[in-house]
């Protein structure tokens, strides 16, 4: 899944919650976000006097995207074979998060979406 | 496919050296912002984010039981980034011992030409690192160059801030915006790092035959 594809299905599956978001998917939007972020949390400081702890455009697109970073979350959780409880260690700080950035990581441990994927990635899905 | 297929693929030491080095790479990230923020009650803590970070630059360096290296295992590559990663700590360690009491002790000139003599040994490994990671093959173009434009990004910026810092005014606008985009870009591209090495290692696990890697002719050359 390229990077445009990435953030269309996150936006498209915007508070879906069911399914599984492959590790491409969930990290190329996760590099979307923190880029679309960093630009706005500077555009709040030096072009709007905003301060960093304050309510600007970066706390605008925090909200935003905050429903469908969520649902991606654990679409990829259940698409590495983990529970969507897993969600919690992010509530433990710096361990927590380093976690949790391991469980995004896992390999799709269901047969069924590796038989898809091998099958769209096969010579005569693609003839 | 069968489970077994998926299974072996799930273990595939390469795709997972990927998504180790990844996570890491993440991982440090998210120490140095904590550190930065003043979390970490004891000091010695402190060295968790170069730690971290250098686990990343030797799993990346040799890969798990030798598959995975995004150096191929060429020599020179997998020395520069193994020597990087070494060199991080090391510096480190010795900021926080040796450089406190020669900041006392020493004349200035002393100080800056170790802090400088650091900087370009860091600099060095980093630039044969990156260079020999696009030669590989491992990586497929143009990501292979990624590291490559990160390096140089950080590169540029600090440059920035160094010049900034002697020819502005600090109450001005423009050393703020500068250290920040610093700080952004360091951030930023250790992330973007990880996150490649993370869709990489994806991308190996799901392509048949993508697990091996392949040298391309002009680094096959090069290397004979």
């Amino acid at each position: 899944m390229s990077f445009i594809q990435s953030i269309a299905t996150v936006f498209r599956k915007y508070a879906d919650f069911s399914g599984r978001a492959s590790v491409a998917e969930f990290w190329w939007f996760f590099l979307f976000a923190y880029v679309i972020a960093t630009v706005l949390r500077g555009i709040d400081l030096f072009a709007l006097d905003i301060e960093p702890t304050g309510a600007g455009t970066g706390t605008l697109w925090t909200l935003a995207i905050l429903l469908p970073s969520l649902a991606v979350s654990v679409r990829r959780l259940r698409d590495g074979g983990n529970s969507w409880t897993q969600l919690f260690w992010v509530l433990v700080p710096v361990a927590g998060l380093v976690i949790i950035i391991l469980r995004w990581c896992d390999p799709p441990r269901d047969t069924s979406v590796a038989d898809d994927l091998a099958e769209r990635n096969s010579p005569s899905s693609s003839a | 496919m069968t489970d077994t297929q998926v299974n072996e693929r799930a273990e595939s030491p390469a795709s997972r050296a990927l998504f180790i080095g990844g996570a890491l790479l993440l991982a440090s990230v998210v120490a140095t912002v904590a550190f930065q923020v003043g979390f970490y009650p004891v000091s010695w803590l402190g060295y968790i984010p170069t730690i971290l970070f250098s686990a990343a630059l030797i799993i990346l360096a040799f890969g798990i039981r030798g598959s995975g290296s995004v150096t191929a295992g060429r020599p020179l590559g997998t020395f520069a980034l193994a020597s990087l990663a070494l060199w991080l700590v090391l510096s480190d360690v010795f900021h926080a011992t040796v450089m406190s009491t020669l900041v006392e002790t020493s004349p200035t000139a002393v100080v800056v030409a170790l802090n400088y003599i650091d900087l370009v040994v860091e600099v060095a490994l980093a630039v044969i690192a990156v260079v020999q990671i696009a030669r590989a093959g491992v990586v497929p173009v143009p990501l292979a160059w990624v590291p490559t434009w990160v390096l140089g990004a950080v590169t540029a910026t600090w440059l920035l801030t160094q010049l900034v810092g002697l020819t502005v005014a600090n109450v001005s606008l423009i050393p703020m915006i500068v250290f920040a985009l610093d700080g952004a870009v360091r951030i930023g591209g250790v992330i973007l790092l990880g996150v490649l090495a993370i869709v990489l290692g994806d991308r190996m696990l799901r392509t048949p035959g993508a697990s091996t890697p392949e040298r391309s002719p002009a680094t096959d050359l090069t290397s004979s």
